[in-house]
């Protein structure tokens, strides 16, 4: 049984996409979500508020608001889903978008997505790009 | 004494992004700060030099040279939300990490002098296989390497607000390097924790001694003269230093409380850890508001000159000062355990 599953979220429309995909992998398991969000060098510093996206997929798949966690931590993309393996997240099942903001395609470097695929030791979903085909 | 300072001769190459603040008036504000000293014949500006691969290699797998490289010359771009690369990058960070062993090499020819090394871009956060943080190669840990290569021990005193990820993570199990991080927490990257104290072969050679948004120079100052005993009883032969100076208060990415001042007495303490002289160098890392750069650039390499500086006052009174005790109690725990168990699976 799927006990946690953390989806990278950086407000772009991959993530948005990953979102649903989490989301809908956690209703259909009975799993916690944990929406995580990367606080950059360049963040905006104190707590960014869950965007309205999120709040809106929750209720419309009917999820649990309570089983739905929002989550800012520092660090780039890659090392803070690598790090959510761990305590508190726990996380069993990563998911991302296959591009982040303003993001190059096919190239391993600077795709967190294929960083990801690399380097974790839980199972990663990568939802694809529409542009993907 | 002498100051031994490289900018790397970037020619009309750029690195640069529009609205970055990671930007090339940087380096020329940290020079300013050196111009202020007035030091005349006391300055000598080293000969810039390209890092070889080999040196590169060191610390840095040769995969991620490869497609940082590549990265470039097919024009760069975004390499994660923080970090960009332009056409010219590779060219200008391999330049950079040169820098680091030029001034480093010179210091060891005279045995006399301080380096002093305006790195662009910076490098700490740099893994051995991955940029972030606005670093594309770790400058201080291609120096370090370097010395340890040739014998010697080093300590790198990282005084950047952000904890030194790359480095930390480069020099994790090497026994011939200490890493020495204070830095505010929680903040990017998100690593740090005293309980970090480096890898089976290398247990207390990693220090991490975070502090509280808005600790002032006082608690900073605390925590570096705390690090004193393990820096002392690693006996190195080298110090460099990682110094970002985003710790000051007038710093956009971060809320410490510094002043320049306290970046002098920080200077003092790392040079303090140096065996003799021609033994310490400062490695430009962050410093993103252009005046509290100039003034701390200033305000470091006098005072380890021995000469007056016209400094800020010294700050105190800031939050934090059960900080640095907590954190080495947490540090000096983590050890002991971690030895213990070692021993006992032996
Ligand atoms: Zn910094």
């Amino acid at each position: 049984m799927t006990r946690s599953i953390a989806v990278g979220f950086d407000g772009s429309p991959d993530a948005t996409r990953a979102l649903r995909v989490a989301l809908a992998l956690a209703r259909d398991t009975g799993a916690t979500t944990w929406v995580l969000h990367a606080r950059g060098l360049l963040g905006e510093r104190g707590a960014p508020a869950v965007p309205p996206v999120v709040s809106e997929t929750v209720t419309e798949l009917g999820l649990d608001p309570a089983r739905v966690h929002w989550r800012v931590e520092d660090g780039d993309p890659c090392s803070v889903l690598l790090r959510c393996v761990g305590p508190p997240v726990d996380a069993e099942i990563l998911v991302v978008g296959r591009r982040g903001r303003g993001r190059h395609e096919g190239l391993l470097l600077g795709s967190t997505s294929l960083e990801l695929v690399e380097h974790a030791r839980v199972p990663v979903v990568v939802v694809p790009s529409p542009s993907n085909g | 004494m002498t100051a031994l300072v490289l900018n790397a001769d970037y020619g009309a190459q750029a690195h640069e992004e529009a609205g970055h603040p990671e930007r090339p008036a940087r380096a020329t504000a940290a020079l300013q700060g050196v111009t202020d000293l007035h030091l005349g014949d006391d300055l000598v500006v080293v000969g810039p030099r390209a890092a070889q691969r080999a040196e590169l290699a060191r610390v840095h797998a040769a995969g991620y040279l490869d497609e940082l490289g590549a990265f470039c010359y097919a024009g760069g771009g975004d390499l994660d939300p923080d970090t960009y690369a332009t056409t010219d990058s590779w060219t200008i960070a391999v330049n950079a990490a040169g820098a680091g062993l030029a001034v480093v090499d010179a210091l060891a020819e005279r045995g006399d002098g301080v380096g002093f090394v305006v790195t662009r871009p910076p490098g700490h956060h740099a893994l051995a296989d991955r940029a972030m943080g606005f670093c594309l190669l770790n400058n201080v840990a291609v120096a370090a390497a370097h010395l340890v290569d040739r014998g010697e021990r080093v300590v790198i005193v990282d005084w950047d607000v952000h904890h030194g990820n790359g480095t930390q993570s480069i020099f994790w199990d090497e026994p011939r390097v200490l890493y020495v991080s204070t830095h505010q927490w929680p903040l990017y990257p998100g690593s740090g924790r005293p309980v970090e104290v480096g890898g089976p072969h290398a247990l207390g050679r990693t220090l991490n001694l975070p502090l509280p948004p808005g600790a002032t120079g006082d608690v900073v100052r605390r925590a570096l003269e705390a690090a004193a005993p393990t820096v002392e009883a690693f006996e190195p032969t080298w110090v460099l230093v990682s110094a970002g100076f985003d710790a000051h208060r007038a710093d956009p990415l971060a809320d410490l409380a510094l002043s320049s001042g306290d970046f002098a007495a920080l200077a003092s303490l790392a040079g303090g850890f140096a065996p003799g002289p021609g033994r310490i160098a400062l490695f430009l890392e962050g410093g993103y508001d252009l005046a509290a750069l100039r003034a701390s650039v200033a305000a470091s390499l006098s005072t380890l000159l021995g000469e007056a500086s016209a400094a800020e006052a010294p700050t105190s009174g800031g939050p934090g000062s059960e900080a640095v005790p907590a954190a080495l109690a947490q540090f000096h725990q983590t050890v002991e355990v971690l030895a213990t168990s070692e021993e006992e699976a032996t």
